[in-house]
């Protein structure tokens, strides 16, 4: 019985942490730059450059803390590809290329998606 | 490269820990689940260790829930009985002084030859040796006999001349059996050859059949 409880203590640890992971640094991350990149795909639209880059600015320093955290729970190649499209973004938006940044914003996007959806548990995750 | 052998040493640790966790049974791989355990964690921990894209963590957590798992069972199947045999299952009697029991050996999914073969790794030259022939819950066969194995007082292994109701043609002609004794022999016991499991010649140039 000793050995049931302390595997189950271990295996509830490593699940509190899943719990505090996903509902502190999963959610509320891929939510805040889901609704923000969308911000961002309007002022690029409406040529509103100097903002953008602003904006711009406080996403890569925000990411650079997610990143630190995310690479010891997520899949590295997934934390990578969001690394690889913030720089393309950040390079289109220096460069002032509405049709590119918009492409790539759009990509960015969909990558923060794939982390969330990946992360849930849901059925087709099981499966 | 570097991060291999660092991955593999923390992989390492952690597998000694879960393994001393489960006890010693696993190591025996004494049930199916501890095989399955085994193969498992095998598995788990060169996933983490060959892939540098996935967090160690991934390793750590699925590591950590087949050891509850193994904890768990070792419990349920510890503590009751009926679990025990669905999870284990219970032993087998395939020989039962003399007699093969063929529905649990076709259960089984074993045949005469692979009975004989371990009869003789335990030294026991003849069915007519042993009482029992056990086919326990974790795949080895125990013997219980009233004397101990005379393998090395055999004066020669006995000649297979029928085995799952097919003739041992080869045999004849390598020991120089006599054909025609054999048939007059299974005529004798009145039988046909598909009616017998097993038949053999033993040192005394006896012919031996057991019946399906």
């Amino acid at each position: 019985m000793k050995m049931v409880i302390i595997s189950l203590i271990v295996l509830l640890a490593f699940i509190g942490l899943w719990v505090w992971f996903h509902f502190t640094w999963v959610e509320p991350v891929t939510s805040y730059y889901y609704e923000e990149l969308d911000g961002l795909f309007n002022l690029i639209k409406n040529g509103q450059w100097s903002e953008a880059e602003e904006h711009m600015l406080i996403y890569s320093d925000k990411w650079q803390d997610v990143r630190g955290l995310w690479i010891y729970f997520i899949n590295q190649n997934n934390v990578d590809d969001i690394d690889s499209s913030m720089k393309k973004l950040d390079v289109f938006v220096e460069n002032r290329d509405g049709t590119m940044a918009q492409a790539e914003l759009e990509h960015l996007k969909i990558l923060f998606n794939i982390i969330k959806e990946n992360e849930c548990l849901s059925f087709e995750n099981i499966m | 490269m570097v991060v291999v052998i660092v991955r593999a040493i923390i992989l390492y640790f952690v597998l000694l820990v879960s393994m001393r966790i489960m006890g010693k049974g696993e190591l025996g791989e004494l049930q199916p689940f501890d095989l399955v355990v085994s193969l498992t964690l095998a598995e788990l921990a060169v996933m983490p260790m060959e892939d540098l894209g996935a967090p160690l963590i991934h390793g750590f957590i699925a590591i950590a829930t087949i050891m509850f798992m193994q904890c768990l069972i070792s419990y349920i199947t510890l503590k009751s009985d009926s679990a025990r045999k669905v999870i284990c299952g219970v032993p087998t009697v395939v020989i039962d002084h003399g007699e093969f029991n063929i529905k649990g050996m076709n259960k089984l999914r074993i045949n005469a030859s692979d009975v004989l073969g371990q009869m003789r790794l335990k030294g026991y030259c003849s069915v007519e040796e042993i009482d029992y022939l056990i086919m326990e819950t974790n795949g080895q066969m125990s013997i219980i006999a009233p004397n101990p194995p005379s393998g090395i007082k055999c004066k020669r292994i006995p000649i297979t001349t029928i085995l799952d109701g097919k003739v041992m043609h080869g045999n004849f002609q390598k020991f120089n059996v006599s054909y025609k004794d054999f048939e007059k022999e299974l005529k004798k016991a009145k039988l046909r050859t598909w009616q017998v499991l097993y038949g053999f010649v033993d040192e005394n140039d006896k012919f031996v059949f057991y019946k399906r």
